[in-house]
């Protein structure tokens, strides 16, 4: 906390927070959209400051902060002139934008803290059963095409009742040591999925891909192992920065919400 | 020769320790290509795998991809490839559905990487006036120097300042190194590679705009690379290219190029001339070019280069994400002539110049890409996120009604580049790569095979080990079907996207040279979905089970696997020809129509609110000769 005091930067921000209640305060009255003054607050100059600094890693020098000024004002002219001409009225991609863009400014909030090596540790271990190999399955598959059958579903029933032959397939059965990502690129999502209900030595069961049915045996799963936490470091603080936005982003959604009164009318 | 004497006393001292395998090549000194995975992968097939990859990605080390605000690098563009999410300027990740099998990150050869040192205050290239322009956070200056940028390059007068050997190098080998660190055989491979971004340009025209003869270079190995790309400050001309590749090669650099965005070439990617020189093409060109481009980029963000209606005007299905202008630094782009600027021309005024020249200048392979600019490539229709940073990165920005005039709507979601391989290592996907053994699709993963041979059996496919015997009969896509006896025939075998639509149509284009030596077309539909019967030689179409509102589709038309032994019926024995396959799915969304349902408003009317995504096999030639 003390080296954050110390930060030019913070004086910067706390001066600038000051400047800008009183100036507020002073100004009540301004900086109305429909009016013909601008006003160029100290807190948007913190904030396209920050903006650049993301973009372009150092903060800005004095000739580039008039810059981004003049830019800004330029812009805001531009809105206005754009709000005198009734250009928002009814815009669903405005309305889409807003929306947009205050979600991101809830992202960018977060993403200044870059996570202690403890922190990540401490998500690792929690999480550990994410970062495991993944399982493979050994298995048979028997195809039953959707060209070249009425009712591929019903004959795959059949087959599993009473034996007899299906369609050539392009890929070959049995298969050994898939994991789901190898599953999924040969047979697709679907495919993918359904396969996980079955477990290791299953009975014959009926799975449905994007190329039709197929009658499908697991023989065997093999068990996952757990990787250690410098394989996947790069994985976890990804994940890790991900989560703490959700809860982030949750947090302040709840928030709003309270202040809310809803209702939804029955129809 | 003291180097030689060093080297051969390293290796007896390895030896010696047992770092390296002492067999005789590891002391030859030769040099031959590395052989470095002798062992098999997990997935190896005597038949072949088609695997799926992207040879053509841009990271915030390419300075158009920087301007515009990318700041993700090469390791995130491979972590994109593997199926992680990466960050998008939009603040939004992106993520592919399903993860690629291969990728290459191409960074553009000029200025590579000098454009983060701009962001570097470390760095003496921060402190150039041009940097601070680039830099500067008013967009007129900002865009006014990125055209600077962009026109140095059209114009072939460099930044001099800008030009640190030193800095390039160390941002060439970290690109090689990111490669390396990415790369797992048998699951995911990586190349080094780099784009070679000749834009020449004419200056005098207004605007000025430049023609886009771009190839991408791709090497076998990380261990024998170029210590530093060629680049169109080097020269603009591809035969001056392919000379220096020549030379890379007797080092033992094994590597070749992949020209790309042939329809923005304005008419010289195909040219009948040498562009410098001027000469009407030779042997020389032509053996020169077949060593250097086995394989071109057809189908990418920037539209497809199979073939234009202008070109093509019998071709019903020719209208596809075509994308016609040049470029320029700013403003709408003129348009890029036809003429030249397309493979299925060149390809069969490639057959009808066999004789005259002794030689095909216009013989090669084909691939898709990408070309992302995001450190990913946009491959599939609902999953779009545009090409280059901040400009497209929102629906809004590709199709609402104000952006229109705009060419970004008719860009294309990215194509990938399919191939016949045993088994997913840099050597297996490279080698089938420099045999043309591969196809593009426009970005669904059809798979095709394609085989060309004499008097096959016309229930060939019915046996269940047809795929050896056809490697066993006939050659497959990419090569030639040397003279034989009877007819030729084909085995052609398509399967659908199991994630995608139902197949169409398979269709066989044929290209060939009639007896006053003019280059032909012709298509045939040769296997196709439901009972349609041909009404004068012509397929009806498939139907359409778009809804345009809810941007979905059924399949519950079409086809999901589709095939024949296919005879040419106008074969001709004393006729040169080319023949290749076009696969087309039903129709499905465009990513124009996701966008225009995430905005809950209408889409454009035009480009096509639903397209017919396909695939391409690489050709088979016949020659007379």
């Amino acid at each position: 906390m003390r080296s954050i005091i110390k930060e030019p930067f913070f004086h910067f921000i706390v001066l600038g927070g000051l400047i800008f209640i009183l100036y507020g305060w002073l100004n009540k009255d301004t900086q109305h959209p429909d009016g013909y003054d601008i006003t160029i607050t100290p807190d948007q100059q913190v904030r396209m400051a920050v903006q650049y600094q993301k973009n372009f890693g150092e903060l800005p020098d004095s000739t580039i902060m008039q810059n981004l000024i003049a830019e800004e004002i330029k812009n805001e002219i531009f809105y206005r002139e754009a709000l005198r001409l009734g250009l928002d009225a009814d815009d669903e991609i405005i309305r889409r934008r807003l929306k947009q863009k205050y979600e991101f400014i809830q992202m960018d909030n977060l993403s200044d803290k870059a996570p202690s090596e403890t922190a990540l540790k401490t998500y690792f271990e929690k999480n550990q059963q994410s970062y495991r190999t993944p399982l493979r399955y050994s298995f048979e598959h028997h195809y039953f095409s959707p060209d070249k059958r009425k009712s591929p579903k019903n004959d795959a029933h059949i087959f599993i009742d009473q034996g007899g032959s299906a369609d050539p397939f392009h890929i070959p059965s049995p298969l050994s040591n898939q994991d789901l990502n190898d599953i999924r690129n040969a047979f697709g999502f679907q495919f993918s999925e359904e396969i996980q209900s079955l477990l290791s030595n299953s009975e014959l069961a009926i799975l449905e891909s994007g190329f039709g049915i197929h009658v499908v045996k697991v023989h065997s799963l093999s068990s996952p192992v757990q990787k250690s936490y410098e394989e996947v470091k790069s994985q976890v603080y990804q994940d890790y920065v991900n989560q703490s936005r959700k809860i982030q982003n949750d947090g302040v959604y709840k928030n709003l919400l309270s202040k809310y009164d809803i209702k939804v009318t029955e129809l | 020769m003291k180097n030689l004497t060093q080297l051969n006393l390293w290796v007896v001292l390895a030896c010696v320790i047992g770092l390296v395998a002492c067999d005789e090549s590891a002391s030859s000194t030769n040099n031959t290509a590395s052989n470095s995975a002798t062992e098999r992968t997990s997935g190896y097939s005597d038949t072949k795998n088609a695997y799926f990859g992207d040879l053509h990605i841009h990271t915030s080390w390419s300075f158009d991809a920087f301007i515009y605000n990318v700041r993700t690098s090469p390791d995130d563009a491979y972590n994109y490839g593997k199926g992680q999410a990466i960050d998008h300027v939009s603040g939004n990740p992106i993520q592919l559905g399903r993860p690629l099998d291969f990728m290459a990150v191409t960074d553009h050869a000029e200025y590579m990487g000098i454009m983060m040192q701009m962001l570097n205050p470390e760095s003496p290239i921060s402190k150039l006036d041009v940097a601070r322009r680039v830099t500067n956070p008013q967009r007129d200056t900002s865009r006014a120097a990125f055209g600077e940028i962009g026109l140095s390059i059209s114009r072939n007068e460099p930044f001099q300042e800008l030009l640190q050997k030193d800095v390039m190098k160390n941002v060439w080998q970290e690109i090689i190194d990111a490669a390396d660190r990415h790369y797992e055989p048998g699951k995911f491979t990586t190349f080094a590679g780099y784009e070679w971004t000749s834009s020449p340009g004419a200056r005098d025209a207004n605007p000025p705009f430049a023609r886009n003869m771009h190839r991408n270079v791709i090497y076998r190995s990380t261990e024998q690379v170029s210590e530093i790309p060629f680049s169109s400050f080097d020269s603009q001309d591809p035969e001056d290219l392919w000379k220096w590749m020549d030379n890379e090669r007797t080092k033992g650099i094994d590597l070749f190029a992949i020209p790309h965005n042939q329809n923005m070439s304005d008419g010289l990617m195909y040219d009948l001339k040498g562009m410098t020189s001027g000469k009407a093409l030779d042997k020389i060109y032509a053996s020169s070019r077949l060593r250097n481009e086995p394989i071109h980029e057809v189908s990418q963000i920037k539209g497809t280069s199979m073939t234009h209606p202008q070109l093509s005007p019998n071709d019903e299905f020719a209208d596809f994400e075509i994308y016609p202008f040049t470029f320029v630094a700013s403003g709408l782009p003129p348009a890029s002539q036809a003429d030249g600027s397309y493979v299925r021309q060149a390809l069969k005024r490639g057959v009808a110049m066999q004789d005259e020249l002794g030689a095909n200048p216009f013989k090669f392979g084909f691939i898709g890409s990408s070309d992302g600019h995001n450190s990913a490539g946009p491959v599939e229709e609902d999953n779009y996120f545009g090409k280059l940073g901040n400009i497209d990165m929102l629906p809004e920005f590709r199709i609402a009604e104000e952006n229109l005039v705009l060419n970004r709507v008719k860009m294309s979601a990215g194509g990938l580049a399919g191939v016949w391989a045993h088994e997913n290592t840099r050597e297996g996907i490279f080698d089938a790569l420099q045999y043309r053994e591969t196809f593009a699709t426009s970005g669904t993963r059809i798979q095709v095979r394609f085989f060309g041979g004499w008097d096959l059996d016309q229930d060939m496919l019915s046996s269940s080990d047809w795929v050896s015997q056809a490697y066993e009969l006939a050659v497959p896509m990419g090569m030639d079907l040397k003279k034989g006896d009877g007819s030729p025939s084909f085995v052609i075998w398509a399967v659908k996207d199991p994630e995608g639509a139902n197949l169409d149509r398979v269709q066989v284009i044929k290209l060939w040279k009639n007896d006053k030596g003019n280059p032909q077309e012709s298509i045939f539909d040769i296997a196709w979905s439901g009972d349609r019967k041909l009404e004068n030689g012509k397929l009806p179409p498939v139907g359409n089970t778009v809804d345009i509102a809810s941007a979905t589709y059924e399949n519950n038309i079409g086809s999901v696997e589709l095939s024949a032994v296919w005879t040419d019926p106008t074969f001709d024995a004393s006729q040169d020809a080319a023949y290749y396959v076009r696969v087309l799915e039903i129709p499905t969304p465009r990513w124009s129509t996701h966008d225009a349902h995430t905005l809950d408003i209408d889409p454009p009317s035009e480009p096509p609110k639903a397209i017919q995504e396909r695939a391409w096999s690489s050709p088979i030639w016949y020659n007379s000769k």
